[in-house]
């Protein structure tokens, strides 16, 4: 009994004499032959595309990132028109924290890298860890006039090799300086190896060090507190002026939910709280309970 | 036309570039390198780790100690699942794409392209074009399939450049410039001679001969300056033409070629058919339904499929670790640009390691294996319109019609075309996948928070309530009233967070909260 080949062959394997012959197959498709168009990937998804297997890319972080934050505002608004109080820390506090956390999650280690590699490390390592791409751009007309200028100036445009790179720049030195007959355990030798490891190296891991350790900083701790300590400012104030009884409240609509279910309800509060004047109340109509506290009338 | 000789199969082993040993740095700068090291190689790393260390962890923390129960579980499901969406979901949506559907011959894969010889986007555009560019050109028409293929090869070769040329650039030069002059020249020629072709070379040791040794150091670093132009030395260009030029059955060791898959597939077909034939004699019939049914094209392609999904886990990570030594040696660093014939840039890989040559180097096997080579089965170079067959097969556009056959690959397709739309199945699905599962998050915070209170809608942020914020003493009370019955017990009323205690010197026994 043969066994079925197909199921039951491992890979890979010697060819027998009788595959050795090929036949044509029909397997071009086009039998009515059309001109071929030039090969194109659409723009987005050369933006968006997956660079390698599995892995999310960094416009993609960007695009997933910014649909999340929109949603975060979205349910604040939702437990804002829920909330009888209708507090509303909680979309301030949100448009403090994303926006921030985002800017800095994305391009704060990069921002920070290249900033201390620019200004802060010495100038014989300097040249070679900034700058480090040649690729040519037009400078021509006005549009290459700023892109030159945004070159020069935006600092995420400042190219620095990558620890990889400076890596290898170093293998490649050390491969050659034993060429040239000094082996590894020469004076020559070592000296090569201490610019690199113990200059480039060392000022490129400093420079992502600090980038990281700066922007962790800032992500956990600095916006949080940032944010904690505006809301309590904010609730102080707010509970100030509904006590005095000679100033006009901040928002009507605080610790007050009878006034607050005769307020449009798709109206963030913030903005109710500016925008609310005796007549617009009335037009919602008016207080229930008589005058809000802490109103001179 | 190309800088390179033509080149003869290899006859000995040239499967001689031996990886170095990993370098030992002494000292505590090792400990603090390799972490860098890990933080740098991967910019998924790289924002996983300030996405948990920064937003999760401390976020966490300072909520639970300033605001109490409520807000922090309220923050550590928001980070955590925002990390998770952010960085991870999205590539492991596309691997269950990829186990469901690119792993056979089926609707959505009617080639039987294998989706983990994984090409982005920009890459298949560029290889597509220079391809393309070489079938259809005029002034040097090529005369067959393996010309095609010699000159795309030397093409892609000749038209990297590191990334980091201008770093390099001076950053060799000012190494030289630690050491004594003797030694510094030596070091200079070796670097120089990488550089420079080999006639330009010998004239310029010949002219500098003469000169005292700083002299001929300037010279030489002048020379080092013009010549570098960070593309692969010509040693390494011709050895890596070598590798991927491979034929079936090569003599490199443990390393498979990259042109075999046509033939053992076909191998395997015929052997099925016989195997069929042999089994409709053994059983009496002129044909039996088994090879009515016998198609050979769908069988060539799911058997061409099994062929590279087995390379794929096996051989390629030798060959690729060898082609990526060599380029090393050659002086293509971790990040490269691809320049087009008329130094028109087409491509610029990422910056680290997974994304860079390295995964070029996969993508150019993937690209000669599963698009340059399988466009020329079956292919009659006789034939006067060979060329616009191998056209037709890479680029033809589908004769369906509708918004379906736009967007999906069809079998009709030519393989360029139909891997493009492939792509644009995967970019998108597991993006929207990701961003939807993130989004609904900030809902399901709300929904919990509210039946945790009983059906209560507050945000947990915003401190006391205000019927009794303005009796009671802030400073003895936790911040929300909530954490008590959250069931955080006594102990976070009684030491209060680095922050409150600034609050209550700045503003007087925590008035702030009254």
């Amino acid at each position: 009994m043969m066994t079925r080949p197909l199921a039951s062959k491992p890979y890979p394997q010697t060819l027998t004499s009788s595959a050795e012959k090929q036949t044509a197959t029909p397997l071009q498709f086009g039998f009515r032959p059309v001109a071929p168009a030039k090969i194109a990937a659409n723009r987005l998804i050369r933006f968006l595309d997956f660079h390698e297997l599995a892995a999310t890319t960094v416009p993609q972080v960007m695009v997933i990132y910014a649909g999340i934050i929109l949603s975060r505002f979205l349910s604040a608004i939702q437990r804002m028109r829920e909330d009888p109080q209708h507090r509303t820390n909680e979309i301030r506090e949100t448009a403090t924290r994303d926006p921030l956390g985002y800017a800095l999650w994305i391009f704060g280690i990069p921002l920070l890298q290249r900033v201390f590699l620019r200004f802060c490390i010495p100038k014989k390592y300097r040249e070679s860890l900034t700058d480090a791409s040649m690729a040519p751009e037009s400078t021509q007309g006005l549009r290459g006039k700023l892109r030159w200028l945004n070159r020069k100036l935006n600092p995420l445009r400042w190219s620095i090799p990558s620890r990889e790179q400076v890596d290898n720049q170093m293998r490649y030195a050390l491969e050659k300086i034993k060429k040239a007959g000094f082996g590894e355990g020469s004076a020559e030798f070592q000296k090569v190896h201490h610019f690199y490891e113990k200059g480039m190296l060392r000022w490129r891991n400093m420079a992502t060090l600090l980038g990281w350790t700066v922007t962790i900083g800032l992500l956990g701790v600095g916006v949080m507190l940032f944010n904690i300590q505006a809301t309590r400012k904010r609730n102080a104030q707010q509970m100030k002026s509904a006590a005095s009884p000679g100033r006009a409240p901040v928002n009507p609509a605080f610790g007050n939910p009878a006034v607050s279910r005769y307020l449009p309800p798709l109206q963030p509060a913030n903005r109710v709280a500016f925008a609310a004047s005796p007549a617009r109340i009335r037009q919602a109509g008016g207080y229930p309970t008589g005058t809000l506290p802490g109103r001179p009338e | 036309m190309l800088a390179l000789s033509p080149t003869t199969p290899p006859s000995g082993s040239i499967s001689d570039y031996q990886s170095p040993a990993p370098m030992r740095f002494g000292g505590g700068m090792d400990a603090v390198s390799r972490m860098v090291g890990v933080i740098d190689g991967n910019r998924m790393i790289e924002m996983a780790s300030t996405d948990f260390t920064g937003m999760c962890g401390p976020r966490t923390w300072i909520e639970y100690r300033e605001r109490g129960g409520d807000a922090a579980r309220e923050t550590v499901i928001r980070e955590v699942a925002g990390g998770i969406c952010n960085v991870f979901l999205a590539g492991w949506l596309s691997l269950a794409m990829l186990g469901m559907l690119g792993n056979s011959v089926n609707r959505y894969n009617p080639h039987g392209l294998p989706g983990k010889a994984w090409i982005s986007a920009r890459s298949l555009e560029a290889f597509g074009g220079l391809y393309q560019n070489i079938l259809t050109d005029t002034a040097h028409p090529v005369k067959d399939l393996s010309e095609a293929r010699e000159r795309f090869i030397k093409q892609v070769l000749t038209g990297l450049i590191s990334a980091d040329q201008a770093s390099s650039r001076v950053s060799l030069p000012q190494s030289a410039r630690e050491l004594e002059p003797q030694a510094q020249v030596k070091y200079l020629r070796e670097l120089v001679k990488d550089a420079l072709p080999g006639e330009a070379f010998e004239k310029l040791s010949a002219d500098i001969q003469a000169d005292s040794l700083e002299k001929q150091a300037e010279k030489l670093t002048e020379a080092l300056h013009q010549a570098n132009n960070g593309k692969l030395t010509r040693e390494a260009q011709e050895r890596l033409y070598r590798y991927f030029s491979l034929k079936a059955g090569s003599d490199v060791v443990g390393v498979q070629g990259t042109n075999h898959f046509n033939r053992l597939a076909m191998a395997q077909v015929l052997e099925e058919k016989a195997y069929l034939e042999e089994e409709a004699r053994r059983l009496n019939q002129p044909v039996t339904d088994a090879l009515k049914h016998f198609d050979e094209v769908k069988e060539f392609k799911a058997a061409r499929l099994r062929l590279s999904l087995a390379d794929l886990d096996g051989t390629e990570r030798e060959f690729l670790k060898q082609v990526s030594g060599i380029a090393q040696s050659g002086k293509l660093t971790s990040a490269v640009h691809l320049y087009g014939p008329d130094n028109r840039l087409l491509l610029k890989t990422g910056l680290l390691k997974d994304t860079g040559r390295d995964a070029l180097f996969g993508e150019l096997k993937h690209f000669l294996e599963q698009f340059v080579d399988r466009a020329g089965h079956g292919i009659d170079e006789k034939a006067a319109d060979w060329k616009q067959q191998v056209l037709q097969t890479l680029n033809r556009p589908s004769e369906k019609r509708g918004l379906w056959s736009r967007l999906m690959p069809q079998a009709d397709e030519g393989l360029l075309r139909s891997a493009l739309k492939t792509k644009t199945a995967y970019t998108w699905i597991p993006m929207l996948g990701a961003a939807l599962v993130g989004m609904s998050v900030g809902f399901f915070n709300n929904w919990l928070t509210k039946k945790r209170n009983g059906g209560k809608v507050s945000y947990p942020g915003d401190g006391p309530p205000t019927a009794s914020a303005t009796s009671a003493p802030v400073n003895s009370q936790a911040p929300n009233g909530l954490v008590s019955s959250a069931g955080v017990g006594s102990g976070l009323k009684r030491s209060r967070g680095a922050f409150a205690q600034f609050q209550a010197q700045r503003f007087g026994n925590g008035g702030i909260l009254a």
